[in-house]
């Protein structure tokens, strides 16, 4: 298992990425009912029975590690999320690409704590390879289909932007200005007011 | 802290790049790869991954690189980190949790002595023996 949201929020981006994706889009939203992620990819895609293999922690395509047959970053999402009355769902389709939505509930007992955001978010854009990645973070109750309108309750990063302001994203320079960037977006969040029109 | 914006991110790494001008060149070909495979994430890679950029940001060494992969194969022993960088053995450490990190820093990168006690993959082979006993 992993530690805290902001683990597995790391690690399924990570997929994305590795899925060969030229786009990662990245909406993390939360209020003070849940915590909700969607990870969007451009990637390779998989098949409803690929997809079965990627629930099942003792499959792999053994693509990253010729002798090992397990797998378990989707598995230990699925297990957590079901522990905890959280929600997932993995739309895939081969060759088009894959979102992984899940959403933690605040108030059961045994929801991992949320860890460290900034650094996740930080981590996530900074992975080797030519790919964009945006993210979208919003705080309070509001409709992911409405993100349109930038305010003060959240804020959209694009690596292809930061990567132009600092050049790279890997030397130890960057990242610190780039984590100094995130936690700057994060404080100024404020949450939004309930919004009528979200509705579960 | 204010919002920045990509404007004052363009501002301050042209500050940090007149710094690191300034330092030594070798920088550049210093490489410290930490595995983020679902393993790492799990034993703490994200935070040893922080504490890298952090110890090297406040000692000036900027320009080294901080790369990201995934599992590096020794799942028992992560955080596992490979540390590439001239005139030193590429190294793959592990147990490497944010003190750890800042140790490599200061003894591999500045000081160029190996942490024998995390060094879990390449060099010689009566090393590896060592601390397995």
């Amino acid at each position: 298992m992993l530690y805290a949201i902001s683990d597995y929020l790391l690690d399924i981006a990570h997929n994305a990425v590795q899925a060969g994706a030229g786009l990662v889009e990245l909406t993390i939203r939360d209020d003070n009912r849940q915590f909700e992620v969607k990870i969007h990819d451009t990637g390779c895609g998989m098949d409803s029975a690929e997809i079965e293999r990627a629930k099942d922690p003792f499959a792999n395509d053994r693509s990253k590690h010729p002798e090992r047959s397990v797998g378990l970053g989707i598995p230990f999402l699925i297990q957590v999320l079901e522990q905890t009355g959280g929600s997932w769902q993995i739309d895939s389709r081969k060759g088009i690409g894959t979102t992984v939505d899940f959403a933690f509930m605040r108030d059961h007992v045994d929801t991992p704590p949320e860890g460290n955001l900034i650094d996740a978010i930080a981590q996530a854009l900074s992975f080797d390879g030519d790919f964009e990645m945006v993210v979208h973070r919003v705080r309070g109750r509001r409709d992911l289909q409405r993100l349109h309108e930038p305010d003060e309750c959240e804020y959209t990063v694009r690596r292809s932007e930061l990567s132009r302001a600092l050049g790279e994203l890997q030397s130890a320079g960057s990242r610190a200005l780039l984590r100094r960037y995130i936690t700057s977006q994060e404080e100024s969040l404020v949450d939004c007011e309930e919004d009528e029109k979200w509705q579960r | 802290m204010a919002k920045m914006t990509l404007d004052d991110l363009k501002k301050f790494r042209a500050e940090k790049k007149r710094e690191m001008d300034m330092r030594d060149p070798e920088q550049k070909t210093v490489q410290i790869i930490v595995g983020m495979g679902t393993s790492g994430i799990a034993a703490g890679a994200k935070e040893t991954l922080s504490a890298f950029v952090a110890e090297l940001d406040e000692r000036g060494l900027t320009n080294v690189a901080v790369r990201q992969t995934g599992s590096l194969g020794l799942d028992f022993a992560e955080p596992t980190v490979e540390v590439v960088m001239s005139d030193m053995p590429t190294v793959i450490y592990g147990r490497v949790d944010a003190a750890v990190a800042r140790q490599i820093v200061q003894k591999h990168i500045i000081g160029k002595v190996l942490l024998e006690d995390h060094i879990y993959d390449r060099p010689a082979a009566d090393i590896v023996d060592t601390q397995k006993r």
